[in-house]
C-alpha cells in the first residue's frame, strides 16, 4: 500500500475510463444531435474489436492499415443501419420510446451474427506495443496502456476540433439545438444525422480496437461496456461531450479504487450506486444543464 | 350524429367485451383441447410473460415511468419466495406472498430516487442501473443464494408437478393482475396517471402529487412483478441471476410491449403471446433463432410503430372518423 501501488490502481482506472468515455462521448454526441439512445452501441464496439482481429489474424495485415479497415467498416455498417432502421423512425410520432426497442432489436441481431459468425471462443488479439515502462521509477505502465492513452487522447482532441471549428461541427450544433430550426436554415439535418451517427460509432470502434488486447475480443463484450458508456454519459449530463469524458474517466477511478478495496466482484456495483447517488444529488446530472421533462 | 358516435362506442365495447370473454373461455378450455404437455408449458410461459408485462406497461405505458429494472422485481419475488421455502421449510403457497410483499418494498425503494428524473433516458439508465444493482448483489452473495450456480429443487407448488393445475393456475394469476390493471387505469389514479405522463407540470398545477402517485403504482406493479416471479420460481423450481433477472428477461418485457402496443390494455397480452409463441416456433432454426427474433423486433417496429394493437386502433379510429364524416354530409 504505498505511493507506487495507488498510482498503478488510479492509472488503470484512468485507462478504463478512457474507454467510458470514447464510448459515453458517442452516446451523448448521438443524443445531442438525434435524441435517442443507442442501445446497439455496444455492438460498435464489439465489431470495431472483431474486425481487427480478424484483419490481423486471417488477413495478416500490418496493425496500422488493421485499424483505419476496423473503424471504417464499423462505419460504413453503422451508416447502413442508419439509412435501413433509423431513419424510417426518425422524428415520427412515437419516437421518444421506439428507439429503445429498434436498437435493443439491432444489439440482439449483431450480437447473434458475431456468434454465428465467429464462434463463442474468447479471442485474443496480442499487444500493440510489448514495452513495460517505468517513469521515474514511481510506477509501472505498459506500452498498450500508454498507446490507449493517447489514442483516446488524440481522438477526443480530434473530435472537439470538428465540433468546435469546422461547419460540419457548426451544423452538428445547430441540429442539436433545434433541428426544424436547422432545416429552415439550409442544414442538410438529414445528413448531419447519419454523419453524427457514424462519427459515434467510429468512437465505439476505436474504443474497441484500443482495449481489445487488453480485454479478450467475444460477442458479449459490448454488453457492460455499453451500460457503463451509459452511465457515463448520464452522470456527465446527457448531450454534453465534455461531461462524458470527465465522468468517464472519474468512473474509471472509482471502479479501480472499489477493486482494490472491496473486491472485483463488486466493481459494476460501485459505479451504478455512484450514478444513483449523484442523481439524488443533481437530477440533471454533474454537468448538465437544468431542462424542462 | 353524437348518437352515432355512442352508438360506435357502445358497439365497440360491446364487441371488446365479447371478444375478451371468448378469449378467457378459450383458456380455460384449452387444456381439454391440448393433450401435450409442452403446448401447455408455453401457455403458461405466455401467461407469465403477460403478466409482468402488463405490469410493466401499467407503469410506463400509462403513468410514463419507463422502468428498465423491473425485471429485477421479478427476481426478487423468485429469490424470496423459494429461499423461504427452501431454507425456512414454509409452504410455497405462502412464501409466494411473501415474495411479493418483498418485491413491493424494493420497488419502493427503487422508485424513491428516479421520482425526481423527468427525462426519460435518465429514468430509463437509473432504473436500469438500480435493476444490475440487485442482480450483482443476488450473483454477490453466494452464500445464501449460491450465486451463478443457481438454486435447484425449489418446492413445487402442487407436489406432483401437475401441469394441468400449475395451468389454471396462471390463468387465474392472468385475470386476477389484467383485472387489477384495467380497474386501476380506468379510476382516478389512472386518469391522474396519464394525465402526469401527458405533461407533469400541468398534473401538477391541478393538484395530483406526483411523487405519491409514482410511488404507489410503482409498488402495485412491483407486488403483481413479484408474484408472479415467485410462481415463475415455483413453477421452474431452477433460478440462476441471469435467467430471472438478467437483461433478456428486460428486453423481452419491453419488446412484448412496444410490439403489441404500450399504453393500451389488449396489447401488451398480444404482445407476449405472439413473441412467446415466435420464439417456441423459432426453435426449428436452431443457431439462427435470435438472428430471426432480433429481425422481427426491428420489422415490426419499423411498419408498425404503434405496435400491432395500436396500429389496428388505428385503423378502426380512422373508419370511425371517415364514418362519422360522411354521416355530417349525409345529414
Amino acid at each position: 500500500m504505498n505511493f507506487s501501488y495507488w498510482m498503478e490502481l488510479i492509472m488503470s482506472g484512468v485507462v478504463t475510463g478512457a474507454c467510458y468515455a470514447l464510448i459515453g462521448a458517442g452516446l451523448s454526441l448521438i443524443w445531442g444531435t438525434l435524441k435517442m439512445v443507442n442501445l446497439a452501441h455496444g455492438e460498435f464496439y464489439m465489431l470495431g474489436a472483431y474486425i481487427l482481429w480478424v484483419s490481423l489474424t486471417v488477413g495478416n495485415m500490418p496493425l496500422l492499415i488493421a485499424i483505419p479497415i476496423a473503424a471504417v467498416s464499423v462505419v460504413v455498417i453503422a451508416a447502413l443501419l442508419h439509412m435501413a432502421t433509423i431513419r424510417p423512425l426518425l422524428r415520427k410520432p412515437g419516437w421518444d420510446m421506439s428507439p429503445w426497442i429498434l436498437t435493443l432489436g439491432i444489439q440482439i441481431l449483431l450480437q447473434n451474427i458475431a456468434l454465428q459468425v465467429w464462434g463463442e471462443l474468447y479471442q485474443n488479439v496480442p499487444y500493440f506495443w510489448n514495452a513495460i515502462f517505468k517513469p521515474g521509477n514511481l510506477f509501472t505502465i505498459s506500452g498498450q496502456r500508454i498507446i490507449i492513452l493517447f489514442g483516446t487522447f488524440a481522438v477526443i482532441l480530434l473530435l472537439m476540433f470538428i465540433i468546435k471549428k469546422t461547419k460540419l461541427g457548426r451544423a452538428i450544433i445547430a441540429t442539436s439545438q433545434d433541428g426544424e430550426f436547422a432545416t429552415m436554415m439550409g442544414i442538410n439535418t438529414k445528413r448531419v444525422y447519419l454523419v453524427t451517427y457514424g462519427i459515434s460509432a467510429m468512437l465505439a470502434a476505436i474504443a474497441g480496437v484500443l482495449m481489445c488486447p487488453v480485454y479478450s475480443v467475444n460477442p458479449w463484450m459490448g454488453t457492460t461496456v455499453q451500460t457503463k458508456g451509459l452511465v457515463v454519459c448520464i452522470l456527465g449530463g446527457l448531450g454534453s461531450v465534455e461531461g462524458a469524458i470527465i465522468a468517464g474517466i472519474v468512473m474509471g477511478i472509482v471502479e479501480s479504487l472499489t477493486v482494490s478495496v472491496v473486491g472485483s466482484a463488486w466493481r459494476d456495483v460501485a459505479a451504478y450506486l455512484l450514478l444513483i447517488i449523484i442523481l439524488y444529488v443533481r437530477p440533471e446530472g454533474l454537468f448538465g444543464r437544468k431542462r424542462e421533462g | 350524429m353524437k348518437i352515432l358516435m355512442k352508438d360506435i362506442l357502445e358497439r365497440r365495447s360491446r364487441i371488446a367485451g365479447i371478444s375478451s370473454l371468448v378469449f378467457f373461455l378459450a383458456l380455460l378450455i384449452l387444456p381439454f383441447l391440448l393433450t401435450n404437455a409442452y403446448y401447455l408449458h408455453v401457455l403458461i410461459l405466455c401467461m407469465i410473460y403477460a403478466c409482468i408485462t402488463s405490469a410493466w406497461n401499467m407503469i410506463a405505458g400509462y403513468a410514463g415511468v419507463f422502468s428498465f429494472g423491473f425485471q429485477a422485481l421479478f427476481g426478487i419475488g423468485a429469490y424470496v419466495s423459494a429461499l423461504l421455502s427452501m431454507r425456512l421449510g414454509i409452504s410455497p403457497w405462502i412464501s409466494m406472498w411473501a415474495g411479493a410483499v418483498a418485491a413491493m418494498a424494493i420497488g419502493a425503494v427503487v422508485a424513491i430516487p428516479s421520482l425526481k428524473l423527468k427525462l426519460l433516458p435518465y429514468i430509463c439508465i437509473a432504473t436500469m442501473c438500480m435493476g444490475e444493482i440487485i442482480r450483482l448483489a443476488v450473483a454477490n452473495f453466494t452464500t445464501l443464494t449460491r450465486g451463478e450456480m443457481g438454486l435447484t429443487n425449489i418446492p413445487k407448488l402442487f407436489a406432483d408437478g401437475n401441469r394441468t393445475a400449475y395451468y389454471y393456475l396462471a390463468v387465474a394469476m392472468f385475470v386476477l393482475i389484467l383485472a387489477v390493471v384495467v380497474k386501476i387505469v380506468n379510476s382516478p389514479m389512472g386518469m391522474s396517471m396519464q394525465a402526469m405522463k401527458d405533461s407533469q407540470e400541468a398534473s401538477e398545477s391541478l393538484g395530483i402529487n406526483i411523487s405519491r402517485t409514482k410511488i404507489r403504482i410503482y409498488m402495485i406493479g412491483a407486488f403483481m412483478a413479484g408474484l408472479v416471479g415467485a410462481f415463475y420460481a415455483h413453477y421452474i423450481c431452477i433460478l440462476t441471476p441471469t435467467s430471472a433477472l438478467g437483461s433478456s428477461l428486460m428486453t423481452s418485457y419491453v419488446a412484448m410491449s412496444l410490439i403489441g402496443g404500450i399504453g393500451t390494455i389488449v396489447g401488451p397480452v398480444l404482445g407476449s403471446f405472439v413473441i412467446t409463441i415466435a420464439l417456441e416456433v423459432l426453435r426449428a432454426l436452431a443457431d439462427y433463432r435470435m438472428i430471426f427474433y432480433a429481425l422481427l423486433i426491428i420489422v415490426t417496429i419499423i411498419f408498425l410503430r404503434a405496435g400491432i394493437w395500436g396500429s389496428v386502433k388505428e385503423i378502426f379510429i380512422s373508419r370511425a372518423e371517415r364514418f362519422k364524416n360522411r354521416s355530417k354530409e349525409q345529414g
